[in-house]
């Protein structure tokens, strides 16, 4: 079999040790996988692998041992179940994410339907002067560590005590799920929030029997310029409470400016390094906002 | 009478999950009292019953515990 070399140039595989195998690198959108793509993947780690593959922490399936012969014909059978590899080099890699408000019990924003928003407009996108990660989680709980990526979103959720959706009964609850001592109780048993203590985790509002306590706020915490690998720093958080329908426009904007501004070679956070934080959100055209945590 | 349930001790899930099938076995509008540890259990389980669509009508606590008075709620919407 012939070798197609253009065919080769969207990338996806990455050269193992040994010199005749190659590592298939499936994209994994926030983590699921369907049983027919399992089946799917079971079945080419058989035909054309080891027979066995490996899960990557940001939520990706890696097939080893695939001979570069046999690459198109790996790639042609994961589309027939709509998976394709993944991306490698200097683009916007996979989108992570976390369970988020489908499944998990402390989740305040969708992650999952955020998680393809994202991935529409900004996966794969090249011509970057680094990589270009995106991580996004449910709630402050962090699960899928989106202070590690280049841009990362956090579900938040500022309480307020209103009695107009449901009357207090001075249980109590909402003082006892605040971890951080924000919620006292006054001499009648009820609540008073200091929001300077509050980290808008939503645990009080989810606590709350009556709905005496809600949610005034729902949106997403804004971080960037994170990173790990051999220099680890978190992301700056920039914004708070950015509703659902501004954060995909709001990646765009991040990712142009990190196209533009950035020098070959860096990530997003020398950018900001070197021009400062405040700077680059400037010429982004993006607007700060104080965290009050 | 309010039906009892005693979970002082019964670690999260297995809290909720005796919570739940209790619950299951009785009929709308009943009464179950919950006693459960402090802490964890006490804030877990409370907030599950709610999300199950029942309601939580009093809440009472000791030093040690805390009795939650669920009124059975219509339907599930787990
Ligand atoms: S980050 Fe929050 S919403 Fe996401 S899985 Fe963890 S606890 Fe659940
Ligand atoms: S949880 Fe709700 S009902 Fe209970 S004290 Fe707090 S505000 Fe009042």
């Amino acid at each position: 079999m012939t070798i197609d070399v253009n065919f080769l140039k969207q990338g996806g595989f990455i050269k193992q040790r040994h010199p005749d195998y190659f590592l298939v690198r499936v994209r994994v959108l926030a983590g699921d996988l369907k049983a027919n793509q399992l089946k799917k993947l079971s079945e080419i780690s058989e035909k054309y692998g080891a027979g066995w593959v490996h899960l990557s922490v940001r939520q990706g399936v890696e097939i080893p041992n695939v001979r570069i012969e046999d690459f198109q014909a790996v790639v042609k059978e994961l589309e027939e179940v709509d998976l394709s590899t993944g991306a490698c080099g200097p683009r916007a890699r996979v989108i992570l994410a976390c369970q988020g408000s489908s499944i998990c019990p402390y989740g305040l924003v969708n992650t999952k339907e955020m998680a393809k928003k994202l991935d529409k407009r900004i996966y794969g996108r090249g011509d970057l002067p680094h990589k270009f990660k995106v991580g996004i989680c449910g709630c402050p709980n962090s699960c899928t560590k989106p202070q590690e990526n280049d841009l990362g979103f956090m579900g938040t959720a500022q309480p307020v005590f209103d009695e107009v959706e449901g009357a207090c009964i001075a249980c109590g609850l909402c003082a006892e799920a605040c971890r951080f001592g924000a919620i006292t109780l006054d001499d009648e048993g009820r609540p008073h929030i200091d929001l300077s203590k509050c980290i808008s985790d939503g645990r009080c509002i989810h606590a709350c029997p009556t709905g005496a306590i809600r949610a005034a706020k729902i949106g997403w915490r804004v971080f960037v310029g994170g990173r790990f690998g051999y220099k680890p720093q978190l992301g700056i958080p920039i914004m708070e409470f950015v509703p659902d329908d501004e954060v995909v426009d709001l990646a765009e904007k991040i990712l142009l400016a990190y196209k533009n501004l950035g020098k070959k070679g860096e990530r997003l956070r020398d950018v900001i390094e070197r021009m400062g934080v405040d700077e680059f959100i400037k010429e982004a055209g993006v607007m700060k906002v104080e965290s009050d945590t | 009478m309010n039906q009892i349930l005693d979970l002082r001790g019964v670690p999260c899930p297995m809290n909720y999950v005796h919570t739940k099938l209790r619950l299951e076995e009785m009929s709308e509008g009943e009464v179950l009292e919950v006693f459960l540890d402090k802490g964890e259990p006490f804030s877990n389980v409370s907030r599950s019953i709610k999300e199950e669509g029942h309601e939580i009508i009093k809440v009472d606590r000791s030093e040690e515990f805390c009795v939650i008075v669920v009124k059975k709620g219509g339907g599930t919407n787990g």
